[in-house]
């Protein structure tokens, strides 16, 4: 699955660690969610969604 | 707007913190292969052979017991030190790892005492496999490993609450993955031995492939989903 995850952050200039703290996760997770080696529970994707005022689908885009 | 570059720039692997500890590790490789030479002349060979052949255990079990029970030590102590020193949380990637949150910093003496516990239990069988005790150290050990396991129990339900979903996910994917390989040749070494191939394997044995396995499965993993966390991320801009 592919995210927007890298650009929306670099507009808003948060960093990895902002991003983390925003969505109570570690930087970890943002660094893996990024490179597209972690997709986030549904849970975890509503929160990223709310938080850039987005819809799921605007973030997290299917492969296929 | 910060250096977007920053983050994904490959960590070199000439930093003098890095060769710094390659030196230690060598340093320190050696002077364990030293003392351990020594310690080991110390006690007579037969006789430990004989102690281990008692209990049915052999010397690489009762080795990988024992070192895995050092090694959990180790994890544990070095998540306290993480926690109090900024240089050796920066150098363990600690922080990254456990979150900066108010709810990844309340896993720190949960994730310490998981450790320690675990270290405790495997020492408490590393030592068993040398000396049985008898009497009142019985009653000692006995409460030590049901504290300890009890301990484990508690803590790593505690830190499933507290830990990100990250973490959660390479944990449950280690654990379910180690315990079908390790069931698998459980099945197939019940097998052999009814086709009457004689392996002998204690239930140490197996304690010990089941820590070994879920090891290197853990590292598979999270070499997998986040290789980020083997090696300390690059400070951001």
């Amino acid at each position: 699955m592919k995210n927007r995850l890298k650009v929306l952050r670099a507009e808003r200039d948060w960093s990895q660690g902002d991003l983390a703290d925003a969505l109570d996760v570690s930087r970890q997770t943002v660094n893996a969610l990024e490179t597209g080696k972690y997709d986030p529970s549904l849970p975890l994707a509503f929160k990223i969604a709310r938080l850039f005022q987005l819809k799921i689908e605007d973030i997290f885009q299917d492969d296929i | 707007m910060h250096d977007m570059s920053s983050i994904t720039k490959p960590k070199r692997l000439t930093t003098a913190r890095l060769v710094g500890l390659a030196i230690f590790s060598i340093i320190g490789g050696f002077v364990g292969y030293l003392v351990g030479g020594y310690v080991g002349d110390l006690y007579p060979r037969e006789e430990f052979d004989a102690l281990l052949a008692r209990s049915g255990v052999s010397f690489l079990t009762h080795l990988a017991l024992g070192s895995f029970g050092l090694m959990y030590f180790f994890i544990g102590g070095l998540t306290l030190l993480a926690h109090v020193n900024p240089d050796i949380d920066r150098l363990s990637g600690y922080s990254q790892f456990i979150g900066s949150s108010k709810k990844g910093r309340k896993a720190v003496f949960p994730l310490a005492l998981f450790y320690f516990a675990y270290g405790i239990l495997m020492s408490i069988l590393a030592v068993q496999t040398l000396w049985t005790p008898t009497g009142g150290y019985q009653a000692v050990v006995l409460c030590l490993a049901v504290a300890s396991a009890l301990v484990m129990l508690i803590t790593s339900w505690q830190l499933w609450l507290l830990l990100d979903e990250l973490v959660r996910a390479i944990w449950l994917e280690s654990c379910a993955a180690s315990s079908l390989l390790i069931l698998v040749a459980v099945m197939v070494w019940q097998v052999l031995l009814t086709a009457g191939f004689k392996i002998e394997m204690s239930a140490l044995a197996w304690i010990a492939i089941y820590n070994a396995v879920y090891l290197v499965i853990y590292l598979a993993i999270t070499a997998l989903r986040a290789p980020q966390m083997l090696t300390p991320l690059e400070e951001e801009g």
